[in-house]
């Protein structure tokens, strides 16, 4: 039975959030408030210096805030012992460098995340195969990534960040090393992938074409949020 | 895909270096095998003589080397009273050079004494008397005097035949040319003198160390070692052990900074890939055990090729002549096991700087590393 | 700093002169004092490759050694190995540097030895009757010619010319003398010809004995001009022993006896 509830809880509460660098002289995010409820597909936009990979690595608890609190269901992430762990569990990542490990296989580049789950190594193997497959890299399952296209190594990345079946997907600018088709295949990948999971979708972006793409639009400027749009209604999880 | 195999990928990455690194620390495995091997060879076929003698104590006299100075054979009927004490057999051991050998052991035995019962005849037999003019050779003896039974041979100045070739089972015993008590201390001029009394103890009797201690109360100015301690005792052998050891700890030390040196280079090259990994939510602890694993995995290896070097080298010692009949390496399980068991050391203690390095790595930073 | 340069600087210099301070005589005193003065025995195992030969032959000899009451150096070799040879033996009284005795072999017998015997090889090896008597050590003429490092010992180096009325086929001998020690390192003995000796003798084992003196106890004996070659080890030795008279009379060279 779907739960309302759930459906408006949010997922993510973001609040009063502040990040400087060098002691300061260089304040990355001054003040920044946000809620991303479950299912949510967001870009978050702005150009180079506005702040967003900052709060990227903020949500991805890859950073902590100076000060102001990020709260998971209501848990702030502080409360975490560790955050690691909280990654493990919860978030994918996807990089704009694809970040393969190259000494491994497209199928063993899906396995390292695996490596925290409580899995047996049969069923590692046929989830990170049908992963690929998913992604349409079925057939290349053994190769390494040097002998993929920067097409195919993103839609290994992204396989990868579905291995620990994430609640949220992390992108960042995802299509930045792609030529125009693949931007837009890749883009077409992550939409029918929250299409069928239903996870929330966080997408970092400076390309308005890209973020066109999403739900809402969130912009950034001098770490600050300028502007927050709901281009499409966001569709409750059922 | 398991950690072990993602350790071996990582390795074999950087081949030449992998194979350098363990060609580092596996000579100092191999030093460590080839030392030891020498240092519990000397110490073995000291004491295997003893073990087959099945003696339990040494009496001699107080100062001098291995090769003791003689005192009156009367003590030794002095010692078969002491109680614990069952049986007594004296010796008087020489070295010489005996014909065309720089330097052989001439061990003359007290007659129907238990020290001839270890002698397993290979060819010809025994002496049939004390005072029949001949010898027996070990095994060794023979083959670097080329003597058979029934050839004569020259001791000082007296000619003897030699009626039999026997194994005494232990080096010392096999490079030897046994004679009867009288016989030796007639050829030496020494007549009713013995440099060494083997002692057999009473099986149910006092422990080795009491009656050692009586010994030496009955006779002034006697030594009593206990056979299996005759050689760990002597400051020429305990020196041998010390500089074994202490080359064997250098050419580790080495090792050691040889390994860290390579796992540093390696988790510098790869703090990116460990930042993803912690990104993609690994523990640190995990990243640890990896890393501790790749060092103890070269080690390890290193620990084959060093067992495998360090046996290649003893068995290449034992083939110089001048070791032939002194020495025979001990090449024991204990010795192996401690060779691997040092290479694992040496693998744990190199990998756990670069290890706890790479726990401290900030993922975010690593990440936009190019 | 400069203070302990220069002190430094003074030890040097000290040593140095020390070193440099000792006579020819000195030198070659040092070298007999460490010569025993009593009875010995010793057991010697000597290697000798003939001349065109690689392949050496082993020799085990006994030697006895007194000054006998009359003040003559009296010694007795004989040969315990190889058994077809065993028995063999020579008796030496050498006084001021002549030398009488006999020499002995199981199947030839025993003969009284001559002058000319003085260049005789100890049971035919390089070592001669006149090395043994070692006249050189009290000839008058003795001169401190230059240094040289053997390996790495400093050694002085002496000439020793015979005096005309020496009967030693020796007429030249060159000594290097390490002044530590007292021990010769080297020899070259010349004939009339003294720019190419006769034979080399190079010490390659020195021990020291109980009463503190150095002795060579391994040295190599080579005749320069057939290549032949000896090398004399001591094996073992007894010192100050007291032989009986008739330990070196021709019937004791008949006999194997052992020390006393």
């Amino acid at each position: 039975m779907p739960s309302p509830s759930a459906a408006n809880a949010p997922l993510l509460e973001i609040d009063d959030v502040r990040r400087e660098f060098d002691d300061g002289q260089v304040l990355a995010l001054r003040g920044v408030n946000l809620t991303i409820h479950e299912g949510e597909y967001v870009a978050i936009m702005g150009s180079s210096g506005s702040g967003k990979s900052t709060l990227l690595s903020l949500l991805g608890a890859l950073d902590t805030p100076n000060s102001g609190e990020i709260r998971y269901r209501g848990q702030s992430l502080s409360s975490y012992p560790d955050l690691g762990q909280f990654r493990a569990k919860h978030l994918g990542f996807i990089f704009q460098s694809f970040l393969l490990l190259p000494t491994l296989t497209a199928l063993e580049n899906v396995l390292v995340p695996m490596f925290e789950m409580p899995w047996s190594r049969p069923e590692r193997q046929r989830r990170a195969a049908e992963l690929l497959e998913a992604v349409g890299m079925g057939h290349r399952l053994n190769h390494m990534p040097e002998k993929l296209s920067g097409g195919e190594r993103q839609r290994v990345a992204i396989a990868r960040s579905l291995a620990n079946e994430p609640s949220i997907l992390l992108a960042d600018e995802p299509t930045g090393n792609l030529d125009t088709q693949n931007a837009a295949q890749i883009m077409d990948l992550l939409r029918s992938v929250h299409h069928q999971r239903k996870n929330t979708m966080i997408l970092v972006t400076h390309d308005p074409a890209i973020a066109k793409t999403a739900d809402r639009i969130i912009t950034m400027r001098d770490g600050q949020v300028v502007e927050d749009t709901q281009t499409h209604p966001h569709t409750a999880i059922s | 895909m398991t950690l072990l195999q993602l350790t071996l990928k990582n390795l074999s990455r950087r081949r030449v270096r992998t194979a350098l690194t363990i060609m580092g620390i596996g000579l100092g495995i191999g030093a460590v095998v080839a030392l030891l091997g020498l240092a519990w060879g000397l110490e073995a076929s000291w004491t295997d003589a003893y073990k087959v003698r099945k003696t339990d104590l040494v009496v001699r006299r107080s100062g001098g080397g291995l090769i003791a100075q003689p005192f009156p054979d009367s003590a030794s009927e002095q010692v078969a009273q002491i109680p614990g004490v069952s049986q007594v057999a004296s010796l008087l051991t020489e070295v010489l050079s005996i014909e065309s050998v720089p330097m052989m052991v001439v061990s003359g035995r007290q007659w129907q004494s238990f020290l001839w019962e270890n002698l397993k005849i290979v060819s010809g037999r025994l002496p049939t008397s004390a005072d029949e003019k001949v010898v027996v050779l070990g095994t060794l003896a023979a083959e670097m005097l080329e003597k058979k039974p029934g050839d004569k041979i020259t001791i000082e100045i007296d000619e003897f035949e030699v009626v039999g070739i026997a194994d005494g089972g232990a080096v010392v015993e096999n490079g030897a040319i046994m004679i009867s008590l009288p016989l030796l201390q007639g050829v030496m001029q020494k007549d009713k003198m013995v440099n060494f009394i083997n002692v057999r103890l009473d099986p149910k009797s006092r422990d080795p160390h009491t009656v050692s201690q009586v010994i030496q109360q009955h006779i002034p100015g006697c030594r009593v070692d206990i056979a299996e301690e005759v050689l760990s005792q002597s400051d020429g052998v305990k020196t041998f052990k010390a500089m074994n050891w202490g080359t064997s700890i250098i050419a580790l030390l080495v090792g050691t900074f040889g390994v860290m040196n390579t796992m540093f280079m390696s988790v510098f090259e790869r703090t990116r890939e460990i930042g993803i990994l912690l990104a993609l939510g690994w523990k640190r602890s995990r990243i640890l055990r990896m890393i501790l694993l790749e060092s103890v995995t070269l080690c390890f290896a290193a620990g084959i090729v060093g067992i495998i070097a360090g046996i290649a080298l003893l068995k290449i010692l034992t083939l110089m002549p001048w070791m032939q009949g002194r020495i025979e390496p001990q090449i024991t399980i204990e010795l192996l096991s401690l060779a691997l068991g040092l290479a694992i050391a040496v693998g744990v203690a190199s990998g756990l700087y670069p290890a706890l390095h790479c726990t401290r790595i900030n993922p975010s930073l690593a990440i936009r590393q190019v | 700093m400069l203070a302990r340069l220069t002190t430094l600087l003074l030890l040097a210099a000290t040593l140095a002169a020390t070193a440099q301070d000792y006579t020819a005589e000195q030198l070659l005193a040092g070298v007999k004092a460490a010569r025993p003065s009593g009875g010995i025995y010793a057991r010697l195992r000597m290697s000798h490759t003939p001349a065109g030969s690689t392949k050496p032959e082993i020799l085990q000899v006994q030697v006895k050694r007194r000054i006998a009451p009359n003040g003559h150096s009296e010694h007795l070799y004989q040969l315990l190995f190889p058994a077809n040879r065993k028995g063999e033996g020579l008796l030496l009284k050498i006084s001021d540097g002549q030398f009488t005795g006999s020499s002995h072999s199981p199947s030839s017998g025993t003969k009284t030895l001559q002058p000319s015997d003085r260049s005789l090889g100890l049971f035919a090896t390089t070592l001669s009757i006149d090395d043994v008597i070692a006249e050189f050590l009290d000839w008058p003429s003795q001169t401190l010619t230059g240094t040289e490092n053997l390996g790495n010992i400093p050694c002085h180096i002496i000439e020793s010319k015979a005096p005309a009325s020496s009967k030693s086929t020796a007429r030249l001998v060159r000594s290097w003398i390490d002044a530590k020690r007292f021990v010769t390192q080297k020899m070259q003995v010349f004939g009339s010809d003294t720019t190419r000796p006769l034979k080399t003798v190079l010490t390659e084992k020195v021990l020291r004995n109980k009463t503190g003196y150095y002795l060579p106890v391994t040295f190599t004996v080579t005749d320069t001009a057939t290549g032949a070659q000896t090398t004399v080890e001591g094996v073992r030795s007894d010192s100050d022993l007291t032989f009986p008279d008739t330990a070196f009379t021709p019937e004791a060279l008949q006999t194997l006896t052992t020390a006393p």
